[in-house]
């Protein structure tokens, strides 16, 4: 009797698995990937090239591969919006001949050492022009934050100049590829406008204003 | 969640990376290149009407307010130059008793300071600055929160001034003109005729037609 019982409850449990198996795989593969259900989250990293624009290029002439940018962001299941932040550091710098410097009352004679360097947090929004698990999505972004920029002019060795706490706006587009179908890394490129209120009138710039591309990977999880 | 700690430890130590490698923009400046000459003059001088300078052989030292001479066998080669760009704009060199309309002084000047300075700032923005600065600092563990570290600045430099003699008293001298040489290998004699040959190319004013 007892053994009976046994066989019948073994008999049962391996029904019930099979059983759940024949029923429950096809939805499985029907349910929608976490991607298109949750907020999930991309991080990012992209260095490239930046140049500079209006007066801050008269006034720094040489563009730049010291500009790197880390970004965090979540990103939204059905609306292709996400929003998120981005730390990003430039660095420029241009050295001029010597040259004799007039002024009112004499002369200085250097070689001039243009260096600029900010330190930017700025709070990005997107969009995205193909859904969320599309191997390849090209997007729009702005941005708004601040920013620690630094304009250092080095007469020899003596140095000039003004640093603060600025206000950064950005504005860009590029496009996200997947590395694969199903993964979690993948490749960017993205170029930006960015432009920091920095005037310095003894150098003559009225801002920070540079163009920025850049190239990257991101990867995404939830 | 490993992985995703794993993640996240390289991002920010990719961020304090790019936040602490502010590059120092002036490090692979030449000797020749770091130097700097600055000329001051009093306007409205009439350079013509002055004939004659009085120059010493020998070059003043000031060392953190404390004065002195150089005797240093470099010392002549300083004078010598200045003396020939004088001579190539006109004026004539005479000595102190001969009344010279014009006096000229070459001095060193040397100050050396030590500051105890707290660093407020462990993310080692800002750096650049001057010379020596920075050393230390960073002690045990990654250094978040204030430092202090020790700061030597020392400035060398040369100062070159013409006074005028004629009109002035030794009372009240008149600063007509003075220049400074500021920057790295100033003290290399090799250097001494490009200095003060650059001074002089820099105030074309300075010459007796």
């Amino acid at each position: 009797m007892k053994k009976y019982l046994i066989l019948i409850f073994w008999l049962g449990y391996i029904g019930s698995t099979l059983a759940q198996q024949v029923i429950d795989r096809p939805q499985l593969f029907k349910r929608p990937s976490p991607y298109e259900r949750y907020t999930t989250y991309r991080a990012s990293l992209t260095a490239g090239l930046g140049a500079p624009t209006g007066t801050f290029q008269n006034y720094m002439k040489k563009n730049t591969f010291r500009n790197y940018a880390a970004s965090l962001d979540f990103v939204f299941p059905n609306n292709n919006f996400s929003v998120g932040a981005t730390f990003g550091s430039q660095y420029f710098q241009n050295r001029l001949p010597r040259q004799v410097y007039q002024f009112s009352d004499g002369a200085v004679s250097a070689v001039q050492t243009r260096a600029f360097s900010a330190y930017s947090l700025v709070a990005t929004g997107s969009y995205h022009f193909a859904k969320v698990n599309a191997p390849v999505r090209p997007y729009v972004q702005v941005g708004l934050g601040g920013a620690f920029a630094e304009l250092t002019n080095y007469y020899g060795t003596i140095p000039t100049g003004e640093n603060g706490f600025k206000l950064v706006a950005q504005a860009g587009a590029g496009v996200r590829a997947l590395l694969s179908k199903k993964g979690n890394f993948g490749v960017e490129l993205g170029a930006n406008y960015q432009h920091i209120p920095f005037k310095v009138e003894s150098e003559g710039i009225t801002d920070a204003a540079s163009l920025n591309l850049r190239f990257g990977i991101f990867y995404r999880w939830w | 969640m490993i992985r995703k700690l794993l993640f996240f430890a390289l991002i920010a130590i990719g961020l304090f990376n790019m936040c602490s490698c502010s590059p120092n923009a002036i490090k692979d400046l030449t000797p020749e290149d770091s130097q700097v000459f600055i000329t001051d003059v009093k306007s409205g001088v009439n350079w013509n009407a002055y004939a004659t300078f009085v120059l010493p052989d020998s070059v003043f030292l000031l060392n953190n307010q404390r004065a002195g001479i150089w005797n240093d066998l470099r010392a002549p080669r300083m004078t010598s130059s200045v003396a020939t760009n004088l001579a190539s704009r006109g004026y004539r060199r005479v000595d102190r008793s001969a009344k010279p309309d014009l006096g000229v002084n070459i001095i060193g000047i040397t100050n050396v300071q030590n500051d105890l300075v707290a660093n407020p700032n462990p993310w080692g923005w800002g750096g650049g600055g001057w010379g020596a600065g920075w050393g230390g600092g960073w002690g045990p563990g990654w250094g978040w929160g204030q430092s202090f570290s020790v700061v030597q600045s020392s400035e060398v430099y040369w100062y070159v001034e013409i006074i005028d003699l004629k009109n002035g008293t030794s009372q009240q001298p008149i600063a007509l003109w003075n220049a400074q040489i500021r920057g790295n290998g100033i003290l290399d004699e090799t250097l001494f005729n490009n200095m003060i040959g650059a001074i002089f190319a820099q105030s074309p004013y300075l010459k007796r037609n």
